[in-house]
């Protein structure tokens, strides 16, 4: 926990390295996370890997006052070859971007952040991404909670570009229950009431869903 | 033991040097066979049982039984050949009287055969394990006179003749009938059985599926219905006169199969009289036969009910659906009531309480009472009109009994929790105006709801009733102190409410008259005198006054108003004119109260004690008032605008539909608490489910309202979703 205090004393604001920073505070946490022999101590770790995540929070809110941009500085890490490679990797990378874009004292973050972030992050790996932003453009007035932002992430890999996958008692947020009934009723309702009455004519379907959502 | 006996002389029995007679058999068989002969003739009057029982003896004893045996077998079938010749050849009716008389000779031939024949029967018989006499006797009965050829299909043809003449309204021989079957059952159950039984049941079926066709092509419902309840009770009848018992079950289940069985669906649904017909024409007799019958046969009742199901719930929706029912609350839960009242009665006197009926009946009136969204308003409200003057002059008992069945609907509610705000509202309302007709009918009735959702629904209710009794004492208190003190002025009565107890109301003071003023600050530092650390504050929306007017012609009259209103008319004091805006700056009484405030002084005929210009319906901004000079009115006491309870508005309904979504979102969000609390890991389906059952007794919750609760304890950190399964839920401590 020594090396937040020598970030401090950086003085180039340095992005990539604030990433491994948090993958450093985050894997400790998950280090303790195996053994689940002592519930003490991993709520002692939990309690100070924690505070290191504050302490680096606020190095980073005080470093950007400088008038950098914080999608600009994201799009830095994206650009870093060696970061991005498997999905856990890129999923720890997901969960820095919220970290980082949220206002200080705030557990959630704004729409129009929230959207700006995901145009960077998912671009190519979520193949609604335009539909979803605009979606929550349009109709989301709360902030994005971590939850929901998370759930974008798993919603993003499961779900095929005719909404396939889409499980209605799957658990999701309802700003995703919401964003899924809205692409049903954009895609025409005589169309969607096609979609559950004839089961049985599946490639019809999908050849639909194709034409109304490219 | 024997052998360790001594040995004893050995006696030898004498014995008789037996004179074998070679032709002794032969002769003591004839012998014999004569008697058979004169038996089976009427002649035994000459025989000697005693001569023909020791020749039968002694044949067996000679070892001749073999020959006595076959002997007997030729003589009876012998004889029973002719006794069918005989009977064959009896004409038309005589057959069954004829068979009937040879019968019984054969049986009086055949006991007393038996009875020479004993010691055959009882030593021969067993040892070589042939059949008895008796049994050979009706055994051959059965081959040679039952079985031969004309008899047989003859005997079969002649009963089931009798017994479709019997059905068709004739009158038959029934002792004889009997007789025959008797004779039939004695041959054996299969005998019985094979002959006749079967055949019956085969014509019989025959005989109703035909018959039920006729009368459903020509009957109605109801006498469909009587004519085979009464062929039933034949057919029950015919077995216990002249058939086997055992046969009874059989032939009923004939009965039910062709005549109800296999049309049951068209009974039911049989046009102008079938089962709606009947429930909307009260036929309970009907009814009951109808329930009776279908009973008998599998999956009848079932039909039944599940058109009385759908009937009652197309009835109910269309009552609940209905605009015109919607206008008036009191007389939409009334005919509620009237139905329910009407299938219980129907349950109780046609369908044997069956529970299934009732379930069937609860069920319908749960759907359907919750397709209207007002429905725990209109309760209430109905609730309200009862207890504000419906039950004046009716007996406690009778009370009761309005309440219960107000409970029983308030059961099939899903919102509770909507009918509890309303019911507060009333309550509150007429707690307030001194409009309860019984104090013993509002606190059986809120210990009747308790009962039923338990002391956290009614808690605030009681405290309601709690604050009338307390400033009842507390009014006592300030009067006994400053009565003397106060002298002529204006009397005051001061509701004190606990807040959180009462429905809440934004609270918009006005500005009193002066003329009260002083006795409410009395009142006011009195109160908090007494009680250090409260805090009062005046709900002049919910109060009352009389006022003693006088009119033009020196009439003097009590006016009971609203407190808004004594506020206006306090102003008339001092002004014979006023325009709207004067009132309004004056009192400060928000505009929409202030107008439905004047318009019931000045704009309703018999009440107006004000005068407007111009003369109109509506209030407007800038009219002016006038006090009226002119008002009469034949009662000494005039009551203006009372504050009945009505039906919400839709704005109002809204609002009020907004203010018990917030108030269940706590609600939902303590379930969801309590249940993880427990569980500690619980996937999504499961917590919506039990938060559902959890809350039923209250209301039924949204799924996707659950769900957003669930985010927002995430977001607070009482859960968390599970790392590996993202629909699973953990528990935070």
């Amino acid at each position: 926990m020594t090396s937040v205090v020598d970030f401090l004393h950086m003085n180039r604001f340095d992005i990539v390295q604030i990433y491994r920073q948090y993958c450093d505070i985050r894997s400790q946490n998950g280090l303790y996370h195996g053994n689940e022999d002592s519930g003490h101590v991993e709520s002692q770790i939990a309690k100070s890997s924690k505070q290191a995540l504050a302490e680096l929070f606020l190095y980073v809110k005080s470093s950007l006052q400088m008038g950098n941009s914080i999608v600009d500085e994201l799009a830095k890490v994206m650009s870093h070859p060696n970061l991005m490679v498997d999905f856990s990797e890129f999923s720890r990378f997901y969960e820095f971007v919220f970290f980082v874009s949220r206002e200080h004292g705030q557990k959630n973050i704004t729409v129009s952040r929230a959207v700006r972030a995901w145009r960077l992050v998912l671009d190519g790996r979520f193949r609604l991404l335009n539909q979803w932003c605009d979606f929550v453009e349009n109709n989301q007035r709360h902030n994005i909670s971590e939850d929901t932002w998370l759930q974008v992430l798993a919603f993003s890999c499961c779900v095929h570009e005719n909404l396939e996958g889409y499980d209605p008692e799957g658990a999701w947020p309802v700003l995703i229950d919401d964003f899924v009934e809205h692409m049903y009723r954009q895609s025409g309702s005589n169309k969607i009431s096609k979609l559950y009455c004839t089961c049985g004519d599946s490639e019809s379907q999908s050849g639909v869903f194709e034409d109304s959502l490219p | 033991m024997s052998a360790q006996k001594k040995r004893n002389f050995q006696i030898e029995a004498f014995k008789h040097r037996v004179v074998v007679d070679p032709k002794y058999a032969e002769k003591t068989w004839k012998i014999l066979e004569h008697a058979i002969h004169e038996i089976y003739n009427h002649n035994a009057s000459g025989l000697s049982f005693e001569e023909l029982y020791r020749n039968a003896y002694n044949m067996v004893l000679h070892k001749f039984g073999e020959k006595l045996y076959s002997g007997l077998v030729t003589t009876m079938t012998f004889h029973l050949k002719e006794i069918s010749k005989g009977i064959e050849a009896a004409q038309g009716e005589l057959f069954l009287v004829e068979l009937n008389r040879k019968w019984a000779d054969h049986n009086k031939a055949l006991q007393m055969i038996r009875d020479i024949l004993m010691y055959m029967d009882r030593t021969f018989i067993p040892s070589t394990h042939k059949t008895p006499v008796h049994e050979l006797g009706l055994n051959l009965w059965r081959d040679v006179v039952i079985h031969s050829i004309k008899t047989q299909s003859r005997l079969r043809d002649t009963l089931l003749e009798l017994v479709h003449m019997e059905r068709s309204g004739e009158v038959i021989n029934r002792g004889l009938m009997r007789n025959i079957v008797k004779m039939l059952m004695d041959l054996g159950s299969s005998v019985y059985q094979e002959d006749f039984e079967k055949h019956f049941l085969d014509v019989s079926a025959d005989f109703y599926r035909l018959e039920s066709q006729q009368f459903i092509e020509s009957c109605d419902c109801g006498d469909y219905l009587k004519k085979a309840e009464r062929r039933l009770n034949e057919e029950i009848e015919r077995v216990s006169h002249y058939l086997d018992a055992r046969s009874e079950p059989k032939i009923t289940s004939v009965v039910e199969k062709e005549m109800i069985e296999s049309h049951m669906q068209r009974l039911v649904h049989m046009e102008n009289s079938g089962l709606v017909n009947m429930f909307v024409d009260d036929k309970y007799e009907d009814l009951g036969r109808m329930y009776n019958l279908f009973r008998r046969v599998p999956s009848g009742l079932s039909i039944v009910r599940d058109v009385m199901t759908s009937y009652i719930r197309d009835t109910g929706k269309q009552l609940v659906t209905d605009p015109d029912r919607i206008k008036d609350p009191v007389d939409y839960v009334q005919r509620l009531l009237d139905l329910k009242d009407k299938y219980d009665k129907v349950i109780s006197l046609a369908f044997n309480n069956d529970k299934t009926f009732q379930n069937a009946l609860n069920s319908s009136f749960e759907y359907f009472i919750n397709l209207n969204a007002r429905s725990p308003e209109f309760i209430s409200l109905f609730v309200d009109d009862k207890l504000r003057r419906g039950l004046r002059g009716v007996s406690e008992e009778d009370i009761e009994i309005v309440l219960d069945k107000v409970m029983m609907l308030f059961r099939y509610l899903q919102e509770k929790d909507v009918f509890e705000k309303y019911y507060k509202q009333h309550l509150a309302k007429r707690l307030l105006s001194g409009k309860t007709v019984s104090d013993d009918a509002e606190r059986s009735l809120i210990v009747k709801l308790k009962t039923e959702c338990g002391y956290q629904f009614t808690s605030k209710l009681e405290g309601m009733f709690t604050d009338m009794k307390t400033s009842q004492d507390t009014m006592q208190g300030f009067y006994s102190r400053f009565g003397a003190e106060l002298g002529e002025g204006p009397t005051l009565v001061v509701q004190v409410l606990t807040t959180g107890s009462w429905p809440t109301q934004a609270s918009t003071t006005c500005n009193l008259p002066p003329e009260i003023l002083g006795i409410c600050e009395k009142f006011k530092s009195y109160y908090l005198g007494t009680h250090t650390g409260r805090r009062l504050s005046w709900q002049t929306n919910m109060g009352s006054a009389d006022l003693k007017a006088t009119f033009g012609k020196g009439q003097k009259h009590e006016l009971n108003v609203s407190t808004y209103q004594m506020c206006v008319l306090m102003l008339f004091n001092n002004a014979d004119r006023l325009n709207y805006r004067d009132i309004e700056q004056a009192t400060e009484i928000p505009a929409v109260d202030l107008k439905r405030c004047l318009q019931s002084l000045a704009c309703v005929k018999g009440r107006n004690v004000l005068r407007k210009e111009p003369m109109s319906k509506d209030i407007a901004e800038d009219d002016a008032f006038f006090f009226n000079d002119k008002f009469t009115s034949k009662l000494y006491k005039v009551k203006i605008g009372t504050v009945v309870a009505q039906r919400e508005s839709e704005p109002e309904n809204q609002e009020t539909r907004q203010r018990v979504e917030e108030d269940r979102k706590p609600q939902i969000e303590a379930a969801i608490v309590r249940i993880m609390k427990a569980r500690r890991v619980l996937d999504h389906n499961n917590i919506v489910a039990e938060v559902t059952k959890q809350l039923q007794s209250r209301f039924l919750p949204n799924p996707v309202v659950i769900k957003k609760r669930i985010e927002s304890l995430i977001e607070r950190e009482f859960l968390e979703r599970d790392k590996e399964d993202r629909k699973l839920y953990r528990y935070l401590a």
